[in-house]
C-alpha cells in the first residue's frame, strides 16, 4: 500500500483521537493551575497552586483520597481472588460452553456502569433480595446494612470490574502450555508448589495487567459509588464529578482529576516494576 | 474419589462467582415484574404494569430515542473511521504504526471521567456543551477504540496472501475489497458495530457530564433521578429491557462470530 | 540465443529499507520449461517470485513476458497463476467458487466457467462434485485446489511458492511427481521456488541457485550436480551433499589438513597438477558416493569412524579425518572395519574451490 493511501486511511481517526482525546488532557493540566472567578463561570487564568493546596491541605479531600485508594486496592484484591479460579476453569474445563460463559462474564462491561447498579440496589437494599430472603428464612430479624456504606460500594465495584480481570487472565492462561504444570508435577511438585513456583510467575503479566485495569477503573469510578454509597461514601472521583458537574468549579475539578492521574501513573509504574522484577523468577 | 470431589467443589465455586457477576442483572430483570411501587423481596404480586408505564412515559420515550439516535450515529462514524484506520495500520504498516495504535486505543486505558471533565470545560469555551454535535463527537471518541481494537485484530487475521491470490487471479483492487476483504472482515465489522453501539447506548460517565439539558440519554436521566428521587419502578422496567437487549446481542454475537474473542 | 526468450528477467534488483534483497538478476526462461529457484531462506527467491507475480515492483530492471514489458503491469492484468505456500484458499468460498474466482474476474459466462472448473479440478485429480469448504480438506487436497485455481485461468506462467513444504514427507514425494506430470500435460511454463534441493533436482528442467540475493548458477539438474560453480552449491546439492574438506597446498605433492596433518593424494589430486600455488587455501568437494574405504594404502586419507547409519539400501558412514567430518555412502552389505580406516577419493579431476571466494578453480585439463 502506498504511504499516501495509508496516511489518508489512518489520519481521520488519529486526528480525532489526538484533538478530542489527547489535547483535553493537556488542557486539563493547564486548567488545574487556574482558578474560578467566584460567583461566575469565568476563569482567572493567572497561575496558582491554590487548587492543589486545597486538596492536600483539607482532611475532607485527603480522607476521600485515602478511602478511594484503599477501596480500589481491596476491590483489585477481591477481583483477583475471584477471577483466578474462574478464568482457570473457563480455560481448562468449560469445554463447549466456554464462549457462552465468557460472553456472560463480560456482560457488566457492555451494560455500562448504571444498569447493573440498578439491579444491585434491589439486591442489597433493606427490602431487597438478600435481606428479604434471609428474613423470610428467619436467619436475621432486622435488615443487614448493605447499601449506603463501603460494603455496598465494594460489592458494586467488584461486580462491575471483574471482567477487566477475567479477560487478561484468560488471554494469558490460553497462551500458557499445560505441559509446564505436568512437567512440574512429574518432577514431584505438589499443587501448592506448582501454583507458587510455576503458575503464578508465568501468569504474572496477566495478573498485573488485570490488576492495573481494575485498580484504575475503581479509582476513577463515580457512578457505582454514588448510587450504592448513597452519598455516604466519599470517593475521589465522585468529588471530582461533583465539582465539575454540580459546583461547576472546573479548575478545582481539573486538579482533582490530575491527582487521580498521578496515582494511576504511579500504579502503572509499580505494575511495570513488579512484572520486570518477579516476572520469571519463581 | 478425591478428584471427583474437588471437581464438584470447583464447579460450585465457579458457579457461585458467575452467579455473583450475573446476579445484579438477573435481579434487575426479575424485579421489573414486581407489581409494587417499591421493590421488595419476596414480591407481593407480579405485573407488567411498569413496562406499560415505561413505554408510555414521555420523558423516558424521548430519552430512549435520544440514546438510540446518538448510538446509531456515533457507531456508524466510529466503525467507519476505525475500520479505515485499522486497515491502513495493518496493511500499510506506517512508520509510527505502534504509536498510532496506542493513540487510537488510548481511551481504553485512560480514565474517561478525567477526560470528560476536561472536555466539559473545553466545550464550555466553545459553546458546545449540550449540543448534539458535541455529544456525537464525544461518543465517537469513546466508541472508536473498541471498534479499532476489534478491526485491527480482524484485519491482522486476514492473510494478506488471500488478497494477493485474488489479484493474481485477475481481481483489481475494488474487486479484491468487495469479494475477499469485506466478506472476511464481516464478523469483525458486526462485532465492532454491536460493541460500539452498546458502549455508546449505555454510557453514563461521559454523557452525564456533557449532555446538558437538551439531549438527555436514558442512562443520564436514570442517573440523575437516582441521585434525587431514588429508584423508581419505571426505570427498572426500561433498564430490564435494555439489559435483555444487551444480553441477546452478546449471546447472538458470541454464537455467530465469537464476539468476546475480539474484545 | 538469437531468439527472444519467453520470459526474460534483466538486471532486476530490489532492496527493502536499505537492505538489498536482490542484486541485478538476469534470467531467461524458455516457453514450456519448468524452472526451480533454489536457495536457503532469505536468498531472495521469494522476492523474485513476487516481482514476477506483480506483487512487488523492482527498484530497477525489466521483466518481459512473451515479448512485452510487464515490469510495472499490475498483478490483475498479468494472467500469471500463483500458488502460495499456505495455499491461500478463500475461506469464505466453496472449493468450486475458489477455482471459479479467476474466471469470474475475466467475466466468463457461467456455463463455460463451470466447464473450466471441472476441467481444472479433473486435471489435479479432484472430484469435480466437491462442494465443501477449503478448511474441510486435508493439506494435500487444499494444495490441489490451489493449483486448480491457478491453472483454471490458463495462465501464461505458473508460479509455485514452496508448494511442497507444508506437506508431510510421504506426500511430498508423491506430489512432486504429480507436479511434474501436470507440467508435462499442460505445458504451462512453470517457476517453482524451493529451499529443498531434492525437490528441485527431481522436478525442474533447469535450476537457478540463489544465495544472498544473487544468482549463482543456472543449469540443468545433472550439470549442477556435476559442475557446481561454487563451494556453496557443492555443499548444498545432493543427499547428503558433497563433503567440503578444507585444505592448504603444502607443496606440489601434498595438502595440509586442519590440525596440521599432511596428505599426499594420488597425483591427479595434487596441488601441482591442479595449479594451486603452495600456501593457497582451498576447499575440496568430495561426494559421499564417490569415496571408498579401506586399509592403509598410498593416496589415502587417515580417518576414524564416528558413526554408521543404516538407511535401508546403504550405509552412511561418518568419518573424522583431519578434524573434519566426512560422510561416505556405501552399498548395504559392504564390510566396514573400524574404527581406524582410510578414505580414498576418486582419481579423476577433483572439485576444488577457492577458500576465500568460494569460486570453482579451473580444472587443469
Amino acid at each position: 500500500m502506498k504511504p499516501q493511501i495509508t496516511g489518508m486511511l489512518v489520519a481521520p481517526a488519529a486526528a480525532l483521537m489526538f484533538g478530542v482525546f489527547v489535547l483535553p488532557f493537556l488542557f486539563l493540566l493547564v486548567l488545574s493551575f487556574w482558578s474560578q472567578v467566584p460567583g461566575s463561570l469565568g476563569l482567572d487564568t493567572s497561575f496558582t497552586l491554590a487548587n492543589y493546596v486545597r486538596i492536600f491541605g483539607d482532611s475532607y479531600y485527603l480522607g476521600g483520597l485515602w478511602t478511594t485508594l484503599w477501596l480500589s486496592g481491596l476491590v483489585t484484591l477481591i477481583c483477583l481472588v475471584l477471577a483466578l479460579p474462574l478464568s482457570r476453569w473457563i480455560v481448562l474445563r468449560a469445554g463447549r460452553a466456554k464462549g457462552l460463559i465468557i460472553g456472560l462474564s463480560i456482560l457488566p462491561l457492555v451494560c455500562g456502569a448504571l444498569l447493573p447498579t440498578l439491579g444491585l440496589v434491589n439486591l442489597l437494599s433493606p427490602l431487597g433480595f438478600i435481606n428479604g430472603a434471609l428474613k423470610s428464612m428467619g436467619v436475621i430479624q432486622s435488615s443487614l446494612p448493605l447499601l449506603g456504606n463501603i460494603t455496598g460500594v465494594t460489592i458494586g465495584l467488584v461486580q462491575a470490574f471483574l471482567p477487566l480481570m477475567i479477560l487478561p487472565l484468560i488471554t494469558t492462561m490460553e497462551r500458557l502450555s499445560q505441559d509446564y504444570e505436568k512437567a512440574a508435577t512429574s518432577l514431584g511438585a505438589r499443587p501448592v508448589v506448582v501454583w507458587q513456583r510455576i503458575l503464578l510467575p508465568l501468569l504474572l503479566p496477566g495478573i498485573v495487567a488485570g490488576s492495573l485495569l481494575v485498580f484504575c477503573a475503581s479509582l476513577t469510578a463515580f457512578v457505582t459509588p454514588q448510587v450504592l454509597g448513597q452519598g455516604k461514601v466519599v470517593t475521589f472521583a465522585s468529588l471530582a464529578y461533583q465539582q465539575a458537574a454540580l459546583v461547576l468549579d472546573w479548575p478545582f475539578a481539573s486538579a482533582l482529576a490530575i491527582v487521580m492521574l498521578i496515582f494511576l501513573t504511579l500504579a502503572g509504574v509499580l505494575g511495570a516494576l513488579v512484572t520486570r522484577n518477579f516476572g520469571r523468577v519463581a | 474419589m478425591r478428584t471427583r470431589l474437588s471437581d464438584a467443589l470447583s464447579l460450585v465455586v465457579v458457579l457461585t462467582i458467575l452467579l455473583f457477576i450475573l446476579a445484579p442483572i438477573l435481579v434487575l430483570i426479575f424485579s421489573a415484574f414486581d407489581g409494587g411501587n417499591i421493590f421488595r423481596f419476596p414480591p407481593r404480586f407480579y405485573s407488567l404494569r411498569w413496562f406499560e408505564a415505561a413505554l408510555n412515559h414521555p420523558e423516558y420515550r424521548s430519552s430512549l430515542w435520544i440514546s438510540t439516535l446518538l448510538g446509531v450515529i456515533s457507531t456508524l462514524i466510529a466503525v467507519t473511521l476505525a475500520s479505515l484506520a485499522a486497515f491502513g495500520l495493518v496493511r500499510g504498516r506506517p512508520r509510527y504504526g505502534l504509536a498510532l495504535e496506542v493513540l487510537l486505543l488510548a481511551p481504553l486505558t485512560l480514565p474517561l471521567v478525567v477526560w470528560a471533565i476536561a472536555l466539559l470545560s473545553i466545550y464550555a469555551e466553545l459553546g458546545m456543551n449540550g449540543t448534539l454535535p458535541g455529544l456525537i463527537l464525544a461518543h465517537v471518541t469513546i466508541t472508536l477504540p473498541f471498534a479499532a481494537r476489534i478491526m485491527i485484530a480482524t484485519f491482522k487475521e486476514i492473510d494478506p496472501r488471500l488478497e494477493a491470490a485474488a489479484k493474481s487471479l485477475g481481481a483489481p483492487p475494488s474487486a479484491v475489497l468487495r469479494r475477499i476483504t469485506l466478506p472476511l472482515a464481516l464478523p469483525g465489522l458486526l462485532s465492532s458495530t454491536a460493541i460500539a453501539f452498546l458502549v455508546s447506548f449505555n454510557d453514563v460517565v461521559v454523557t452525564t457530564l456533557i449532555a446538558g439539558a437538551g439531549w438527555i440519554t436514558f442512562p443520564v436521566r436514570t442517573f440523575s433521578r437516582l441521585r434525587t428521587e431514588g429508584i423508581d419502578p419505571t426505570t427498572i422496567a426500561i433498564g430490564a429491557m435494555i439489559v435483555v437487549f444487551t444480553i441477546v446481542l452478546i449471546v447472538v454475537g458470541q454464537r455467530l462470530f465469537q464476539l468476546s474473542r475480539r474484545l | 540465443m538469437t531468439e527472444t526468450p519467453y520470459l526474460s528477467i534483466r538486471s532486476v534488483g530490489k532492496s527493502y529499507r536499505g537492505v538489498t534483497a536482490l542484486h541485478d538478476i538476469d534470467l531467461d526462461v524458455e516457453q514450456g520449461a519448468f524452472v526451480a529457484l533454489l536457495g536457503p531462506s532469505g536468498c531472495g527467491k521469494s522476492t523474485l517470485l513476487q516481482i514476477l507475480a506483480g506483487l512487488l515492483e523492482p527498484d530497477h530492471g525489466e521483466v518481459r513476458l512473451a515479448g512485452a514489458d510487464i515490469t510495472r503491469l499490475p498483478p490483475w492484468k498479468r494472467n500469471i497463476g500463483l500458488v502460495f505456500q499456505n495455499y491461500a484458499l478463500f475461506p469464505h468460498l466453496s472449493i468450486r467458487q475458489n477455482v471459479r474466482f479467476g474466471l469470474d474476474m475475466m467475466g466468463m459466462g457461467a456455463t463455460e466457467a463451470e466447464a473450466r472448473v471441472d476441467e481444472a479440478l479433473a486435471m489435479v485429480g479432484l472430484d469435480p462434485g466437491l462442494s465443501r469448504r477449503p478448511d474441510e480438506l486435508s493439506g494435500g487436497q487444499q494444495q490441489r485446489v490451489a493449483i486448480a485455481r491457478a491453472i483454471a485461468i490458463r495462465p501464461r506462467l505458473l508460479l509455485l511458492d514452496e508448494p511442497l513444504s507444508n506437506l508431510d514427507a510421504v506426500l511430498r514425494q508423491k506430489v512432486r511427481l504429480e507436479l511434474r506430470e501436470l507440467h508435462n500435460r499442460t505445458g504451462i511454463t512453470t517457476i517453482m521456488v524451493t529451499h529443498d534441493q531434492a525437490e528441485a533436482l527431481a522436478t525442474a528442467d533447469r535450476i537457478a541457485v540463489m544465495e544472498a540475493g544473487r544468482l549463482l548458477q543456472y543449469e540443468a539438474p545433472q550439470g549442477l550436480y556435476r559442475n557446481p560453480a561454487t563451494a556453496f552449491i557443492a555443499g548444498f546439492i545432493g543427499n547428503p551433499a558433497a563433503n567440503l574438506l578444507p585444505v592448504i597446498a603444502h607443496d606440489g605433492a601434498s595438502w595440509s589438513l586442519p590440525g596440521g596433518a599432511l596428505w599426499q593424494p594420488d597425483a591427479a589430486l595434487s596441488p601441482a597438477r591442479n595449479g594451486v600455488a603452495t600456501g593457497a587455501a582451498c576447499r575440496m568437494a568430495l561426494r559421499p558416493e564417490t569415496l571408498a574405504l579401506g586399509p592403509a594404502a598410498p593416496g589415502g586419507l587417515a580417518g576414524r569412524i564416528a558413526a554408521v547409519e543404516f538407511t535401508g539400501g546403504e550405509h552412511l558412514v561418518h568419518v573424522e579425518a583431519g578434524q573434519t567430518r566426512l560422510s561416505v555412502r556405501l552399498p548395504a552389505g559392504t564390510p566396514i572395519e573400524g574404527p581406524d580406516i582410510w578414505l580414498f577419493p576418486p582419481k579423476e579431476g577433483p572439485l576444488l574451490f577457492d577458500a576465500n571466494t568460494g569460486r570453482r578453480l579451473p580444472n587443469p585439463n
